[in-house]
């Protein structure tokens, strides 16, 4: 992307935006409400409900973010109160969802669809499959239009549509009218979404997980969009996340599900500084931060509940730090109700001890930071990659011949001492996972060298590799993925037990070991992985790992996958495994705050190569590489004081095909310092500032903007 | 998009080529060698050794076959041992018959599978969608061979409206007689496939109205009817094409069975006889046009299918 | 976030291998194709026990209706079509299982290597299976039998083989998507052998569209053999076969209408039958999300 349109409207958007916090909703109306809407499906293990008797009011121009877990019924909620539910299960929908007065549920289709996309429109988490494959996008914004004002000839449309790309920074806009949705990026198709959402200049902008299938700096370039769209079209906006983050940098008003119920709204500020609900301080405690050093998170315990039982007191207590069996809390369903301020509104029992958890995790746990000495260094490094390159072929062409190479990995070099943690980190496409799978040869190697312990996985004969995979093991991203489905969770922890040719009765002994260690309930060993949660089965794929006494965890993403409160226990359990056995760990991930929360040495990777790397401490807080100071700018920092003084400059565009990477310094596309020589000269990884950074200009990065590094 | 076609053209080519060595293989898998099942088992070496120069089956393996291959591709099968017509020329008496059979029934297929897919996938629990369900499966259960044996049973036999056997009356010569003499295999036909081709249909349009992009069609605020009309017919039809595919080319040689039923003078029928008479250049010759024309026919539908999908043919 | 949620389970374990079972159970449809299918194989084995005479015995008045003595009537030769019918069941029953068995045993494993090795092996693999589609399969099992001579054995082969391209394409499709998935490569990077992989990982979890096809198969040899039978090349007599009955019955349309009726309806029974089965089972193997899951082969317009 290369609009110098968007670039402009977002500084400006940015500034506004921080200036209107729900000014004008005192005023009027709510734009959009939720009545006790009540949403349930049928399924084999009984009724469902889904959402359960919630609530909220949207106003004109401000912002509202519904946050909660997966399964909290935030995203069934507006579905269902636009008619979008579909699903042969759904047995009822029930409440009200007023739109300007008038209740949807009520409307007949026809009425309900006049509505639709000109007074209520939404923005889908997955916008390239939200999109019709076989339409051409142009064409698909331009029904938007003439749905609703069948005047519209075709060329106004088309005027109109290219006007709108344009605002949406979709770059050559009129071209682009005529392309079908896969030769467009995640990012660009997002863009399509909103412009089709703001064509009509809705009331309401519903955008579910808007950015969640997005990288950081794609995330804050539509984040910035969203609030231009919000600012152009003067609409409520709805934004229904998972991401405290994001939250915090974007909403005015806040409301958070647990359960199918809104347990806790008010202003932004409050809710992140005077939580009402424990439910509400336990998740930011929950949550990594990029902005502090290492402590140990405070993880909620169990799981959430099953909304086809959900317990007849508050659905929080049997999780909750200050219920602690008090019987109101177990017996009671507790009701929204307002503070004495008259802001938020909690619905618990004992709003006024929830605040109280903030500053318990504030208080020093015992850190993981220290226990892994510096004497691990000393060592020879268990993973020592060097100059490792990885190439892919691109087969085109009669005959199918590679026409050219997709350099995934470029000559990297990296070495994880024992009992260290190595954060990879990039976005998506860099390599990352390549070099991951590249330690296990699951990838075959084009060059340079991997040692393993010492020995050469490269040169492994079939034996020898086999005995490198015992001393390597990986975790994936995906627990619902990477477990075999059709095998007992017990025989996929016993799985590398068996390859060595342990008996039966020596696998079960050890597995019930490994499920005590990862904190799994033995006798649960029988049950399908498809029995357990996505946390649970990442303790499974853990545990799985461990089995052969690796002395190299490979960890690709592997809570990614998983909601936040869960991706603590997940989080510390590596930790504790780490203390224990002394493992090395390669840590690859997308997310800046978890790579913080558990690296001791950070790499950043960027289309096949290293631009910077380094301890913690000197890649965040001292970042001298372009790319690496921008990735930090972009990420949404979970505390909205101060929201409006933070300079957020997003990247432009998106990254560059790793088939024909850009000359010279592989950044210099998007570097907002790029000079003369760095389409010349691609600048070696060279030591600074205690680092390494890969950037002609690296010694005066430090200088030129050091709030960005915050 | 080229890359695609060209690939497809070659894997076309590839399989073109294996099928005519299969075809010309199979006669020495026949028991017996051609030249002694030619002239029966009393004839001469001297006969016999005549006969193999005259079939070029004197030569190398590889000789032979090219020299087969050559005259095929010259439009030269050799001659049917039975008739001693040229076997191009006997191909060629029944192709029209076959083309207008096929016609008949693929229209009939489509003409029912289209609607009573779209109406089965999208009102399955309506009293419409149950009554067409029940033919979809009826249609699926009864023999296709079966139910020309009861169409004639009752339609000609009983109810006297119809021949019970079907000549071959060409349509641009007699268009009402061309309809009464080939109605009745191409309704037996077309009732088997247009219960596959629907449920395949309804299957593939079930799957795209939970897709994504359906639900963003709603929330634009499109009507329903155009919901289904403009995004989710056109991408259920892609898979749809394949098997309409198949179809087709199974009409073209594989309708045996029902034209020996109605006795109706097509490919099938004629492969049949020459397959109980023994005339094995005959059988080569059918089976290797048939191969290549369903050959031909996939390779008309990949092109199709990229012009339905952006996504092949912009890749 | 999906719509519609799926709840943990918590059945113990031993239930759980059950839960497949009362997917398959809840189609009603399912449960009764099943029940006539059962049937079918009992007449089928007992048919000593069961017919009224012998499918032989040529002791009736030729060509006689339905009445007390032969419920079904006689055919041209005075045997009881009733007897006849219920002897026949065999021919179709083991023509099915067979053909499914061969159609399987060779598609399953070539579809598994042409989608787990890829490459040449693909690419060889799947230029056979085009040869083998191009020929309609009524006109492969023909010559078939021409180049094998007849005999029940050559007949199964010959079904079979017509059903080789199917379950190599589908055993393919469903190898490759699943090839790249994070437990096929964690299988390898706990160092499995490919074998292993392919065996162990791999098959079990590309299973259910294959039984899925087994039951198709099976549904679609029972008529291909009733149509080589009609064409005089099925099982060979005086050994009864319905194809080989409608054959006859096709003769004697204008005598005796009904006799054509009774074998057809037979075969039209035992394919329903499979064919519930099937639907059945494609519920059970997708989870029962799917209100209309449908997989049909081109038997071919025989």
């Amino acid at each position: 992307m290369s609009g110098g349109a968007l670039d402009g409207a977002t500084r400006g958007g940015t500034v506004h935006s921080a200036l209107t916090p729900a000014a004008d909703r005192g005023a009027g109306q709510p734009v959009l409400s939720l009545r006790d809407l009540v949403v349930e499906f049928t399924t084999p293990a009984g009724v469902v409900r889904a959402v359960d008797g919630m609530s909220y009011d949207v106003f004109g121009g401000e912002t509202l973010s519904v946050v909660g877990e997966t399964g909290s019924g935030k995203s069934v909620s507006v579905l269902a109160a636009l008619g979008l539910l579909r699903t042969p299960n759904l047995r009822r929908v029930s409440g009200q969802a007023l739109l300007g007065g008038v209740d949807l549920l009520t409307l007949p289709e026809v009425e309900l669809r006049r509505r639709l996309g000109r007074d209520v429109a939404m923005i889908f988490q997955d916008a390239i499959s939200a999109l019709n494959p076989v339409q051409r996008v142009g064409h698909q914004i331009a029904e938007a239009l003439r749905v609703h004002d069948r005047a519209l000839t075709a060329a106004a449309a088309r005027v109109r549509v290219v006007e709108l790309l344009d605002m949406v920074g979709v770059p050559h806009a009129d071209a682009r009218y005529d392309q079908y949705p896969h030769q467009f990026s995640g990012g660009m198709c997002q863009r399509v979404m909103i412009a089709m959402a703001i064509a009509n200049r809705p009331k309401v902008l519903i955008a579910d997980e808007p950015t969640t299938a997005l990288d950081v700096s794609v995330q804050a370039q539509i984040l910035d969009l969203l609030r231009v769209a919000r600012e152009e079209t003067g609409a409520g906006v709805v934004l229904i996340t998972h991401d405290l983050g994001v939250v915090a940098e974007t909403a005015d008003r806040v409301s958070v599900t647990y359960g199918g119920r809104i347990v806790e709204s008010g202003e932004v500020t409050q809710i992140f500084t005077r939580p009402r609900h424990p439910y509400t301080a336990a998740l930011l405690g929950a949550l990594p931060r990029l902005d502090t050093a290492a402590r140990r998170l405070l993880p909620i315990p169990g799981q959430p509940p099953d909304p086809s039982e959900l317990p007849p007191g508050c659905a929080f207590a049997p999780r909750c730090p200050i219920s602690q069996g008090r019987s109101v809390c177990t017996e009671q369903r507790p009701e929204a109700r307002p503070g004495p301020d008259g802001a938020g509104v909690s619905a618990c029992h004992f709003p006024d001890e929830a605040a109280a958890l903030l500053t318990r995790a504030d208080s020093p746990g015992d850190t993981t930071a220290s226990v892994s000495g510096g004497d691990a260094a000393a060592g020879s490094p268990v993973l020592d990659v060097q100059q490792a390159v990885a190439r892919f072929p691109v087969r085109s062409g009669v005959l199918a011949r590679p026409s050219a190479w997709v350099h995934a990995v470029d000559g990297v070099s990296l070495r994880v001492p024992a009992g260290r943690t190595l954060g990879l980190v990039g976005e998506s496409g860099c390599g990352k996972t390549t070099l991951a799978r590249l330690v296990l040869r699951l990838v075959e190697p084009t060059g340079g060298r991997i040692l393993v312990d010492g020995r050469d996985v490269g040169a492994a004969g079939r034996s020898q590799l086999r005995q490198i995979r015992r001393s390597a093991q990986m975790v994936f991203q995906d627990p619902y993925a990477s477990l075999n489905p059709r095998l007992s969770v017990g025989d996929n922890v016993a799985e590398p037990l068996r390859l060595q040719g342990l008996p039966y009765a020596k696998r079960r002994s050890q597995v019930a070991d490994l499920f005590a260690r990862v904190g799994l309930r033995t006798e649960h060993a029988d049950r399908l992985p498809s029995e357990f949660s996505g946390g649970q089965r990442q303790r499974v794929a853990i545990a799985r790992a461990l089995a052969s006494r690796p002395g190299l965890l490979i960890l690709d993403e592997p809570v990614s996958a998983l909601d936040v409160s869960v991706q603590a226990q997940v989080l510390n359990l590596l930790a504790d495994l780490q203390r224990e056995s002394a493992m090395a760990y390669l840590f690859v991930s997308h997310d800046l705050a978890v790579i913080r929360q558990v690296a001791d040495e950070v790499a950043v990777m960027y289309l096949g190569r290293i631009v910077e790397s380094g301890s913690v401490r000197r890649v965040y807080d001292d970042p001298r590489h372009p790319y690496t100071r921008a990735l930090l700018a972009s990420v949404p920092v979970p505390d909205p004081v101060g929201r409006a003084d933070r300079r957020r400059v997003p990247l432009g565009g998106d990254v560059p095909s790793p088939v024909d990477p850009p000359s010279g310094c592989r950044f210099r596309t998007r570097c907002p310092i790029a000079v003369a020589i760095c389409a010349e000269k691609e600048p070696p990884l060279r030591l600074v500032a205690g680092g390494h950074t890969a950037c002609h200009l690296a010694d005066e990065t430090a200088d030129l903007t050091p709030e960005a590094a915050r | 998009m080229y890359g695609h076609l060209v690939r497809r053209l070659l894997q076309f080519a590839v399989v073109l080529v294996l099928g005519s060595i299969a075809v010309w293989a199979f006669t020495f898998a026949l028991p017996g060698d051609p030249a002694t099942v030619l002239l029966g088992s009393d004839a001469s070496e001297s006969e016999l050794a005549a006969t193999r120069a005259r079939l070029g089956l004197d030569g190398s393996i590889v000789q032979q076959y090219l020299s087969w291959i050559g005259h095929a591709v010259g439009g030269d099968l050799g001659a049917s041992y039975y008739s001693g017509q040229p076997v191009v020329r006997e191909l060629l008496d029944r192709i029209p018959a076959t083309i207008q059979l096929a016609g008949f029934a693929m229209t009939l297929t489509l003409l029912i599978a289209v609607p009573v897919g779209i109406v089965v996938a999208l009102r399955p629990h309506s009293v419409a969608g149950r009554v067409l369900q029940g033919y979809l499966t009826a249609g699926l259960a009864v023999p296709t061979f079966w139910l020309g044996l009861l169409l004639i049973i009752v339609l000609a036999v009983q109810l006297q409206w119809l021949p019970a056997a079907s000549d071959f009356v060409p349509i641009w010569r007699d268009p009402a007689g061309a309809v009464t003499a080939t109605i009745l295999p191409a309704v037996a036909i077309a009732v088997h496939t247009s219960s596959v081709t629907a449920r395949f249909l309804a299957t593939s349009l079930g799957e795209v109205m939970g897709k994504d992009y359906i639900r963003t069609a709603r929330a634009k605020g499109v009507p329903e009817r155009d919901v289904i009309r403009r995004h989710a017919l056109r991408n259920a039809s892609l898979p749809t094409v394949t098997i309409v595919g198949l179809q087709l080319g199974s009409f073209l040689g594989g309708t045996v069975v029902i034209e020996a039923v109605f006795n109706y003078p097509g490919l099938g029928r004629l492969l049949y006889t020459a397959i109980g008479e023994r005339d094995y250049a005959l059988v080569q010759g059918g089976v290797l046009f048939v191969v290549a024309t369903f050959l031909l026919l996939n390779l008309l539908v990949d092109v199709f299918y990229a012009v339905l999908d952006p996504r092949i043919r912009l890749t | 976030m999906s719509a519609a949620p799926n709840p943990p389970t918590s059945a113990p374990a031993g239930r759980r291998r059950l839960a497949a079972l009362r997917r398959f159970a809840r189609s009603r449809s399912a449960v009764v194709g099943a029940a006539g299918l059962l049937l079918l194989v009992a007449v089928a084995l007992l048919a000593p026990l069961v017919a009224p005479f012998d499918p032989a015995a040529q002791d009736g008045e030729p060509l006689l209706g339905p009445s007390g003595a032969h419920l079904l009537g006689t055919d041209q030769l005075g045997r009881d079509i009733l007897s006849r019918l219920i002897y026949g069941a065999r021919a179709s029953l083991i023509a099915a299982a067979g053909a499914a068995a061969v159609g399987a045993g060779i598609g399953v494993p070539l579809g598994l290597l042409a989608g787990y090795l890829g490459r040449w092996v693909d690419a060889v693999a799947m230029r056979l299976v085009d040869l083998l589609l191009a020929v309609p399969g009524i006109l492969l099992a023909l010559v078939m039998i021409v180049v094998l001579g007849p005999g029940r054995f050559n007949l199964i082969l010959a079904i079979g083989i017509g059903a080789v391209p199917e379950f190599a394409r589908l055993t393919r499709v469903a190898t490759l998507g699943i090839r790249d998935r994070d437990f096929v490569l964690a299988a390898r990077g706990m160092g499995a052998s490919t074998p292993d992989t392919m065996l162990r990982t791999v098959l079990p979890n590309v299973l259910g569209p294959i039984v899925i096809q087994v039951v198709v198969t099976a549904s679609m040899a029972v008529v291909v053999e009733a149509g080589l039978a009609f064409l005089g090349l099925g099982t060979p007599p005086p050994a009864p076969s319905w194809g080989g009955m409608l054959q006859d019955a096709r003769s004697y349309l204008y005598q005796s209408p009904s006799y054509g009726l009774f074998p057809g309806l037979c075969l039209v029974a035992t394919v329903f039958c499979l064919d519930r089965i099937g639907r059945g089972l494609q519920l059970a193997v997708s989870g029962g999300s799917q209100h209309l899951g449908t997989r049909v082969t081109s038997g071919g317009a025989v």
